[in-house]
């Protein structure tokens, strides 16, 4: 069943005051969160997350497109290596 | 660089399945003759999607119309020269190949790991690093912490954070 809307979306609390501490710093940072169940809120566009994935912190640059989807789903668990030999890599 | 790599026949008349390791897959059609890991040249001809797979492609290739002769090539890679790829499209985009190996530097000239995958989650394109010892890391590929890339001198300049290399704890300070 899906989350009720007068709840609004789920955020873990901490994300909220991490969030708004990297904004007022000056200095870029991978801000490192353990809770894949979080909400992308609107408030998080522009910042790059560590979303633990139970071993490392996986960076994810938050794009407005990801508003509304969990920060796990972009932070994978299982190994997967890929092949695209003619992949092309943009740097933001 | 290899571009795919041929699985078993398909039907009987010598056509097989590649597994293509293009971002479009069927695009691996539309690079010209290729050539075998024996350096045989692979012309491959009527390109088309494999259903119900995600990188699977079923081709014919010049000179096989034989199934025995399909068969033969299982397990074949097929490569493409470096130079025949085409460029990228402006000044911040990167083939992914060229940036495997690179060093990487600090600001202050201190090399702390070499670039061994472009991967990306979903959440980015990001830089895996492996230093000279211990777990790899990711760094996210964006100009405010990879500034500098030069791929003449095979090395690009980082702003990583300090605990890049830092083995993650399994929760933060928050839930304990």
């Amino acid at each position: 069943m899906a989350r009720s809307i007068w709840k609004g979306p789920f955020v873990d609390g901490y994300l909220l005051k991490k969030a708004d501490a990297a904004r007022g710093s000056s200095r870029s940072e991978v801000i490192k969160i353990w809770s894949r169940r979080s909400t992308i809120l609107p408030q998080f566009v522009g910042l790059t997350f560590g979303v633990y994935n139970g071993q490392k912190h996986i960076p994810v640059y938050v794009t407005e497109e990801m508003v509304g989807h969990k920060f796990g789903e972009f932070s994978p668990t299982r190994t997967f290596h890929g092949h695209a030999a003619d992949k092309k890599a943009r740097r933001k | 660089m290899p571009l795919g790599e041929i699985g078993r026949a398909h039907g009987l008349k010598g056509e097989v399945r590649i597994k293509s390791f293009t971002d479009d897959p069927v695009a691996i059609g539309a690079y010209g003759p290729l050539v075998l890991d024996d350096g045989t040249p692979a012309v491959l001809g009527a390109v088309r999607p494999l259903t119900g797979t995600a990188d699977m492609v079923l081709a014919r290739i010049d000179g096989v119309t034989t199934r025995e002769a399909a068969e033969v090539l299982n397990r074949r890679r097929l490569l493409i020269p470096r130079d025949r790829l085409p460029p990228p499209d402006d000044e911040d985009e990167f083939l992914a190949a060229d940036l495997v190996g690179l060093s990487v530097e600090t600001p202050d000239g201190r090399t702390i790991g070499t670039v061994i995958g472009v991967p990306d989650f979903g959440g980015g394109d990001l830089l895996e690093i492996r230093p000279p010892r211990g777990p790899t890391a990711f760094l996210p590929f964006t100009k405010a912490f990879v500034p500098t890339i030069d791929l003449a001198a095979r090395r690009l300049v980082v702003e990583a954070p300090d605990d890049l290399f830092e083995p993650a704890k399994p929760h933060g300070d928050e839930r304990s």
